[in-house]
C-alpha cells in the first residue's frame, strides 16, 4: 500500500492509491519494512509521509477488526502503537504532508511526525473520530496526542470530536503551514524536509532530543496496555 | 415550613429550586440577623444550588458573597456532582450570582488553625477538583464574577469556560500569599494551560481580565454582562448534550486525556497532605 523513494538525501513514502488507505496487518509490514529502510540507510536525512488520492488514511481497517473483534481490536492497537513508535524513534527529521482526511489513528500517525504541512484541495479535514463512534482512545495513544497540541486545542479535538479542515489547523497549531492543493503541499514538505536535512544533525542525538522532548510516549506505547473496546474505563 | 408572607411583602422572593429546608434557608438567615442573632451558629446556609433544566444541570453559587470554599460547601459541591453522575442529565454548567464566582479558600477560617484546617481543607477542595475532571458529562463554567485561588482552580477543572468581558478577574493568588500548591493542583494547571501562560498564571500571579483571559486561552468565549454569559452558556450545554455521546466514552476520554493531573489530585485526597510542605512561612 505504499511506496518509498529517494530523493537524495530525503526519503518520501507514499500511500499510494485511491483508497482510504487504511491500517491492517499487510499495510502495518509494509509501514514497518519502509521504515526500517531508511533507518538503516546511512545517509537518509529526512523523512516526509504522504499520500495520493483523498485520504491520507482513515485509520485502523474496521472490516479486518469486524471478521474476528475478539483478538483483533487488541492486535490491531499492538501494532497501531507499535507504529507510531517508530516513528518517535526515527532517528531523522519527520514531515507528514497531509493531502487528504486524515481521521482517529490516522490524524495520531500525523501528530507523530514532527512536522505537519496539510492541504486544503478537497476539504481534506482532521478528524478523531472515537468520540463520535463510543470508542476508546488508548492511554498511550492520548499521551501522544496531548504531549503535541495546545491543551484547549486537545479538548476541542479529543472531547469536542472537531473536524478541522486545514485553515482551521493551521490557526490551531496542529500542522505548520497549509496550502491551496496537494501538489504544492507535498513539494513545500519536500523543501522543508531538504532544508532539515541539509543541518547535517547527528542522527542518534536528533533521536535522543525527540525521546526527552515528548517524555512517557515512547515509554508508554511499549507497554502495550490492553485495549479496552467499551467505552468504559476502570483507572 | 417557615412563615415567609412577611418578608415576601419585603421584597424578599423564594423559589422552590433555591429553598430547601427550614434550617438552612437564606429567609432564616435575613431573620435571625435582624433578631440581632448570628445566623452562623444556628443554621448552615447551603451555598449552592443545583437546577435541572431539561438535559442539563445548572450548579449556583447563591447570593451576593465570596463564595468561599469551606468543608460544608465542598461537601454541598460533591453532593450536587454525585446527583449530576447518577442522573440522566448530559451536561453542566456552574455559574453565580453577585460579584465573586468563587474567591477561594476560606481562609479566615484556615488561620484559626492553621496546621489542621489548611491540609484539611485543601484536601476536601482537591477532591471537589478531583470529582469535577472525572464527571462523566461536558462542563462549562459560566464565569460571572471573580475567580480567584480555588475558584480560579474550580474553574480550570471545567471542560469549558465562558466569562464576562466587562467585570472580573481570573487570578491565581497562591504565590502571592505564601502558599505551595499541592501537586494535584500544580498538575491541573500545567495540563490546561500553555507552558507560558502556566508559568504566569503560576510564578506570577498574574490578574487576567475576561478579555486578557481570553488572549491567554483561559476562557473560550466572552459576553457582555452575566446574563448572556450563562444563557450562552446554557445554549452550549444542550448543545453539547443533544449530541450523541456515551457518558462512559466521555468520561473515559477526559480521564485518559488528563491522566497525569487526575492521578495526582488521587494521590493527595488519599493520602492527605501535609501543613509544612504548602505553608513555607509557618
Amino acid at each position: 500500500m505504499c511506496s518509498l523513494e529517494k530523493r537524495g538525501n530525503v526519503y518520501i513514502l507514499t500511500f499510494v492509491g485511491d483508497g482510504e488507505h487504511r491500517f491492517n496487518p499487510t499495510t502495518f509490514d509494509a509501514i514497518s519494512d519502509a521504515l526500517k529502510e531508511v533507518e538503516e540507510s546511512a545517509d537518509a536525512a529526512a523523512l516526509v509521509t504522504t499520500n495520493a488520492g483523498k485520504y491520507f488514511s482513515c485509520g485502523l481497517d474496521m472490516k479486518w477488526v469486524g471478521e474476528s473483534p475478539h483478538d483483533r481490536f487488541d492486535i490491531g492497537m499492538e501494532k497501531l502503537e507499535n507504529m507510531f513508535a517508530a516513528f518517535m524513534k526515527l532517528s531523522i527529521p519527520t514531515v507528514a504532508a497531509i493531502c487528504g482526511h486524515a481521521e482517529a489513528s490516522a490524524f495520531t500517525l500525523a501528530l507523530a511526525h514532527d512536522y505537519r504541512f496539510m492541504s486544503t484541495q478537497g476539504s481534506s479535514h482532521l478528524y478523531m473520530c472515537e468520540l463520535d463512534h463510543g470508542f476508546n482512545i488508548p492511554k498511550s495513544m492520548l499521551t501522544l496526542i496531548r504531549s503535541k497540541l495546545h491543551p484547549a486545542t486537545l479538548r476541542d479535538v479529543v472531547l469536542g470530536g472537531t473536524k478541522l479542515n486545514a485553515q482551521m489547523a493551521f490557526q490551531k497549531g496542529i500542522v505548520d503551514a497549509a496550502f491551496d492543493d496537494s501538489v504544492g503541499t507535498l513539494q513545500a514538505a519536500v523543501k522543508e524536509a531538504e532544508k532539515l536535512a541539509v543541518r547535517g544533525w547527528n542522527r542518534e542525538i536528533y533521536r535522543s532530543f525527540r525521546l526527552a522532548a515528548f517524555p512517557d510516549v515512547v515509554e508508554e506505547l511499549d507497554i502495550h496496555v490492553p485495549y479496552r473496546m467499551l467505552a468504559s474505563y476502570n483507572f | 415550613m417557615l412563615r415567609t408572607s412577611h418578608l415576601s411583602r419585603k421584597g424578599i422572593v423564594f423559589s422552590q429550586a433555591t429553598f430547601h429546608s427550614n434550617k438552612n434557608s437564606h429567609c432564616c438567615r435575613a431573620y435571625l440577623q435582624r433578631q440581632g442573632v448570628s445566623w452562623e451558629k444556628t443554621c448552615k446556609t447551603k451555598m449552592c444550588s443545583l437546577e435541572r433544566h431539561g438535559k442539563i444541570f445548572l450548579l449556583k453559587f447563591m447570593e451576593e458573597n465570596e463564595h468561599r470554599f469551606t468543608p460544608e460547601l465542598c461537601s454541598d459541591i460533591l453532593s450536587a456532582l454525585k446527583t449530576v453522575e447518577q442522573s440522566d442529565a448530559r451536561a453542566l454548567v456552574t455559574t453565580n450570582d453577585g460579584k465573586f464566582y468563587s474567591n477561594g479558600l476560606d481562609l479566615e477560617w484556615m488561620k484559626e488553625d492553621a496546621a489542621t484546617r489548611f491540609p484539611l481543607l485543601l484536601r476536601e477542595f482537591e477532591r471537589v477538583v478531583y470529582h469535577m475532571m472525572k464527571l462523566n458529562v461536558p462542563t462549562i463554567a459560566a464565569v460571572c464574577g471573580h475567580a480567584a485561588g480555588g475558584g480560579f482552580l474550580f474553574a480550570m477543572a471545567h471542560d469549558y469556560r465562558y466569562m464576562r468581558s466587562d467585570r472580573g478577574f481570573l487570578y491565581n493568588s497562591a504565590v502571592d500569599i505564601n502558599v505551595v500548591l499541592p501537586s494535584g493542583s500544580i498538575a491541573l494547571q500545567r495540563t490546561k494551560l500553555s507552558p507560558q501562560v502556566f508559568r504566569d498564571v503560576v510564578l506570577k500571579g498574574i490578574k487576567y481580565t475576561g478579555v486578557e483571559g481570553f488572549g491567554a486561552g483561559l476562557v473560550d468565549s466572552l459576553f457582555e454582562g452575566p446574563t448572556q454569559t450563562l444563557e450562552q452558556a446554557m445554549r452550549e450545554a444542550n448543545v453539547l448534550a443533544d449530541k450523541p455521546w456515551e457518558k462512559p466514552a466521555y468520561q473515559g476520554l477526559r480521564m485518559a486525556m488528563y491522566s497525569d493531573a487526575i492521578h495526582k489530585l488521587e494521590l493527595d485526597v488519599d493520602q492527605g497532605l501535609h501543613a509544612e510542605d504548602m505553608l513555607k512561612e509557618i
